[in-house]
């Protein structure tokens, strides 16, 4: 797992933040929902976000996917730092270079599934790379349901329409909010198959904020955030091990002895010290 | 193309509010589409009448006239029979025929009584042309028909007859300018076609018998000349001159063409003008509906254009979403509108055909300004409704797509009452303005206009700041009657004043514009009442028809007649002459002929200065306001000019105040006879003598009066009630468009009522999971419903009872001098909005509780 490590750093980041903070509010009400984050996603991976509800991670994943600002610190797409960009230039860049996967889907009612597909280059004013399309279409199989429209589709198929929109435009990254959140587990583990294949086989870079193990252990890596500041990571974990480490974050916040960014080994370094 | 396909779709999927939201707009272009077209084919058909009416006739020659319109030659000097002799001699001159015609010549059937003239027939008569090939296109009915030839004949249309049964060879009376006498029906003749029915009832003798008849013996009202072939017109019109003198007006047939056209230009203006003014009002309160419509909809929509704005479209791109629909909306309005518009235009001609009995058949003519109306206004007015919700929608970020509770734009109440008092102060101050100065008539209408639209506007925009506290207490009732379901419409028209105020914005308006109309409808009813009751004291009035009118005269016998009836203490005649007099300043004004010295112990014009006691020849009574703006006081002399081309100086007896009968400038009859041509009356009135009862002096007029069956006799009420009648007729028409108005008000409350409650789709759900009752849920929904109508209606009447008001006080007194709130119907128009609105309710109601439970939780 450690050389895993090593060689994530070795990969270009395709998106990153440093010394994110986020500030809702202020006075008494002031919320610190990211404070001084620093992360960084690897080209050509599928990155977990997990924490508990109201640990900041959807936040972080808003602010690095260019839909909302950050108080303090930067956040970057590739190289570009999205706090120079004006409102013309944060809309460009998220047509052609961000997807974007929703819990809810999010599909527009009223256009069919190939168009909802195509929505972003059209907005865009792009002529779909067809033959990209067509193998997206194909990962996720929705080949004979593009004609139909969200509400004749079921939940997974409407989530695979949306992971199909998001990688339509062969963006540089894509984020996924809770993409499983709605979905029942035999369609969620359909969806996930689709984004590591998408990942695996397609070359794209996913990132996904979700609070299900199960979820995480699609993912190539999986970071964990609580109280607006990363606790962790696990490089290619299984569903037991991120439930293991979730509930020691939840122990560590009573035991303030686990130094902030422990490692699963360090963790268990610590407890093993704790035994003795 | 998946953005333009996405906002069709958007129109498809909510076809029933989309055709609802249109239909206002489709109103809205129908009326004014048909409008423009028939009036259109109405003027083209009556150009093509005018052109033809004057084809064989190369000039006319009549008593020169500097007053008064080139039509107006019944009020001209009657030109000498002679003069015929005098054209046909000079050279180029082929033949010139004398014609001769008066109005008010009506034909008494077989059993005694008038014939009636319709709404918009003239009954006249005319001498039988001498040379037929000359001008006058009237053609005689073969085989029946015969020439009317000496004094004993006559002749009349054939649609007449056929209307009231006139039989050839029978005799009838016909009651002329010079008395009612007896002639025998020979023969029926027709006006250029057929079938074309002429808007007049027509009789003729020959010409001798029409001069005496007609003229009393005098000469031609006109002569048509034809000249000989290849003769020039410029030469003889200028021989013409040398030989005549100055005396006469040579016309050419394009004179007499463009004079009719003229004519029937103005007439169909008015008519129009009439028309679209009502057009203008269901397109503004249209315009209010899609407004509430779009606004409705872009804040249901707003997640969805996060969603867009999340997968890259740029704030244009949104905004194109709305503006496209509104374009699409306003494109299927515009044609639908035009459509309907070519329906209203052939329903109307049907309706002027039935009323008039005197249009031709009216062609159904397109042009392009009906086209570029219904696009202008279907596209123009539903665009410009789409703009601000269109703009508001560029706002929309695309955290909002994420955000559990997005509003982009939350209620500001404080720049909602600065914005509101502006737009309204503006409006109030320029209907104030129009108050207090004295703007010409043009100018004060725009002002007043401007004035009011600016005035419903201010109160539109502020009317969220009062719809909490006024719902609250309109609901009042509602949640002590109705205890949970009450407390919950009361609490949800209160919980969004926003809403409130846009869902009730457009019965708002809608009422407003009703209450503003009968206000000056009612003012303008109870001024004329109140002069009618202040000035007529004679026990009985009598006039041709209704007293409306002053056209509709009849001969000086009839007044002559009751002269020395017992029955009658005594007896006034009033003529009248619209424009028939100028005044130095050159403004024209109606003439009245009465007996000076005695006229106003029947009809008192309200003398304000001087006195008309010893009144008469060399005398006239002015009425005070002119006499003002003229400078004159008791005392001076005046130099008037008459229609009769006639010109006097006279002196300044008294000033009056009371126009509505004795008129503006009032001379002598024995003057009247002297100036003026023709010495018809419009009016005579009657005091009943002491010694006879009403009965009696009613039996006494009615016998006296024998030989005039079109002339009424009215007692003072009566004459009252047929003047109010009168008014009460046109209030009925403007009526039955303020209830169209009123219907696309209620229908817009409807749709904006049902979004609101779409909007509130998972509450409902909610509530309904928490065990309210489906019959709960409908109770609260026609509750808030009648709650929100009734404090649209309640503004909406007050902001018209106070524009109406400031607009009747603005109008010049002889048209306003007092404002009449019409307050039972504003109380009734209240009641209509409230069960309006909970008539509107029942569809979303319904449709409230058609939600599915489960998915109206999860609803997003």
């Amino acid at each position: 797992m450690s050389t895993a490590a090593v060689e994530s750093s070795e990969v270009a980041a395709a998106a990153r933040a440093v010394d994110a903070v986020k500030v809702y509010g202020s006075g008494e009400i002031e919320v610190r929902a990211l404070d001084g984050v620093n992360i960084a996603f690897e080209q050509g991976r599928l990155t977990a976000i997990m924490g508990p509800s109201g640990s900041g991670k959807s936040t972080l994943m808003h602010c690095m996917a260019a839909l909302n600002d950050l108080t303090e610190g930067r956040a970057y797409i590739g190289d570009t730092d999205l706090s120079t960009l004006s409102d013309k230039e944060l809309t460009r860049l998220r047509r052609d270079r961000v997807g974007f996967i929703f819990q809810a889907f999010n599909l527009v009612p009223t256009l069919t599934a190939i168009e909802n597909i195509t929505l972003p280059l059209e907005l865009a004013r792009r002529a779909p790379d067809q033959e990209w399309v067509d193998s997206v279409i194909a990962t996720v199989g929705l080949q004979d349901r593009l004609a139909h429209r969200p509400n004749e589709l079921s939940g997974g198929q409407q989530q695979r329409v949306a992971v199909s929109r998001a990688l339509a435009s062969k963006p540089e990254v894509i984020f996924a909010d809770e993409p499983t959140g709605n979905l029942d587990s035999r369609s969620g583990t359909d969806v996930l198959r689709f984004m590591r294949k998408a990942v695996d086989d397609l070359g794209q870079t996913i990132v996904m904020v979700t609070h299900d193990a199960r979820a995480a252990s699609f993912a190539d890596r999986t970071v964990f955030l609580s109280d607006g500041s990363i606790k962790g990571e696990l490089i290619d974990p299984t569903a037991e091990q991120v439930l293991d480490y979730m509930k020691i974050l939840q122990v560590g916040q009573f035991i303030r002895g686990i130094p902030e960014g422990a490692t699963m080994d360090q963790v268990l370094e610590f407890f093993e010290e704790l035994e003795e | 193309m998946t953005l333009l396909r996405y906002s069709l779709r958007n129109i498809a999927s909510t076809k029933a509010r989309f055709a609802l939201t249109s239909l206002a707009v489709v109103a809205g272009v129908a009326l004014t589409v048909g409008v423009l077209i028939n009036t259109d084919g109405l003027r083209s058909s009556l150009t093509g009448l005018a052109g033809r009416l004057y084809d064989h006739v190369d000039l006319s020659v009549r008593a020169q006239s500097s007053l008064g319109d080139v039509d107006q030659w019944e009020d001209l000097p009657l030109l000498d029979p002679s003069l015929t002799d005098q054209l046909e001699a000079i050279d180029g001159v082929e033949r010139a025929a004398g014609a001769v015609s008066e109005f008010s010549v009506v034909v008494i059937d077989a059993s005694g009584k008038a014939l009636d003239a319709g709404l918009a027939s003239q009954q006249a008569g005319m001498g039988w042309p001498t040379d037929e090939s000359l001008g006058r296109v009237f053609v005689l009915e073969d085989g029946v028909s015969r020439r009317p030839s000496g004094g004993d004949e006559f002749v009349i249309d054939h649609h007449t007859a056929a209307d009231f049964g006139l039989q050839v060879g029978e005799r009838y009376r016909i009651a002329t300018p010079t008395g009612t006498h007896s002639f025998e029906l020979v023969g029926l003749f027709y006006f250029m076609e057929p079938d074309l029915r002429a808007p007049f009832q027509l009789v003729a003798w020959d010409m001798p018998t029409a001069r005496q008849v007609l003229h009393d013996g005098g000469g031609y009202d006109i002569i048509d000349v034809r000249l000989s072939p290849g003769a020039s017109r410029e030469a003889v019109t200028a021989s013409i001159e040398s030989t005549l003198g100055p005396s006469v007006d040579i016309l050419s047939q394009q004179d007499q063409a463009d004079a009719r056209d003229q004519e029937f230009g103005e007439l169909l203006e008015l008519f129009r003008n009439a028309l679209l003014a009502f057009a203008v009002i269901v397109l503004f309160i249209s315009a209010f509906i899609t407004y509430n419509t779009f606004t409705l909809i872009a804040g249901q929509r707003i997640k969805e254009y996060g969603l867009l704005r999340v997968l890259g479209a740029d704030r244009r791109q949104v905004a194109q979403t709305v503006v496209v629909e509104a374009l699409v909306m306003g494109a299927v309005a515009a044609v639908v509108g035009f459509g309907l518009g070519i329906l209203v235009s052939m329903g109307l001609s049907a309706v002027l055909v039935a009323t008039t009995h005197s249009l031709p058949r009216v062609e159904l003519v397109i042009g392009a300004a009906p086209v570029l109306a219904a696009l202008v206004l279907g596209v123009g007015v539903t665009l410009a409704t789409a703009l601000w919700p269109a703009m508001r929608s560029r706002r929309v970020t695309p955290m909002v797509a994420l955000a559990d509770d997005a509003d982009i734009d939350p209620y500001n109440r404080r720049r909602s009452i600065i914005v509101g008092s502006v737009v309204g102060g503006t409006g109030l101050v320029l209907m104030a303005a129009g108050l207090l100065s004295d703007p010409s008539t043009p100018a004060l209408i725009l002002m007043l206009g401007l004035g009011a639209v600016g005035m419903l506007l201010g109160v539109n925009i502020l009317s969220p700041a009062v719809a909490g506290p006024m719902s609250e207490v309109l609901g009042w009732p509602a949640a002590r009657a109705f205890a949970l379901n009450g407390r919950l419409a009361r609490l949800n028209a209160v919980r969004n004043p926003r809403r409130t105020a846009t869902t009730a914005s457009a019965l708002m308006i809608g009422l407003a514009m009703v209450s503003l109309v009968s206000v000056l409808g009612n003012s303008f009813k109870h001024t004329l009442n109140g002069q009618l009751e202040d000035s007529v004291q004679a026990d009985w009035m009598m006039c041709a028809g209704s007293c409306d009118n002053r056209e509709l005269v009849f001969s000086s016998e009839a007044a002559a007649a009751l002269a020395g009836l017992p029955e009658l203490e005594s007896v006034e005649a009033f003529r009248y002459r619209i424009d028939g007099v100028r005044a130095p300043d050159g403004q024209q004004h109606l003439l009245t002929g009465a007996s000076l010295a005695s006229f106003s112990s029947h009809v008192d014009p309200g003398v304000v200065s001087g006195s008309l006691t010893g009144a008469g020849s060399g005398d006239v009574l002015v009425h005070a306001d002119i006499a003002g703006e003229l400078g004159l006081a008791v005392g001076d002399e005046v130099r008037l000019e008459f229609s009769s081309q006639q010109q006097a100086t006279l002196k300044v007896v008294a000033l009056h105040s009371e126009d509505s009968v004795a008129g503006s400038w009032v001379i002598d009859h024995r003057d009247w006879e002297r100036y003026i041509v023709g010495d018809q009356d419009g009016l005579v009135t009657a005091i009943t003598a002491a010694s006879a009862s009403g009965d009696e002096a009613r039996a006494a007029l009615r016998a006296g009066l024998a030989d005039y069956p079109q002339v009424e006799v009215r007692d003072q009420a009566e004459y009252r009630q047929s003047r109010a009648t009168q008014v009460d007729s046109l209030l009925a028409v403007i009526d039955v468009f303020l209830i169209l108005a009123l219907l696309i008000a209620v229908m817009g409350f409807s749709n904006t009522m049902a979004l609101s409650v779409f909007e509130r789709t998972r509450e409902i759900g909610l509530l309904r999971a928490v065990g309210m009752g489906k019959w709960q849920i409908r109770a609260a929904i026609l509750l808030e419903g009648s709650i929100v109508a009734a404090f649209g209606g309640l503004i909406g009447v007050v902001t018209g009872v106070v524009t109406g008001s400031i607009a009747a006080l603005s109008l010049p007194g002889n048209i306003i001098s007092s404002v009449a709130v019409p307050w039972p119907t504003m109380v009734a128009y209240l009641v209509v909005a409230a069960v309006a609105g909970l008539l509107a309710a029942l569809a979303p109601a319904r449709r409230a509780n058609r939600i599915d439970l489960l998915e109206a939780i999860s609803y997003h």
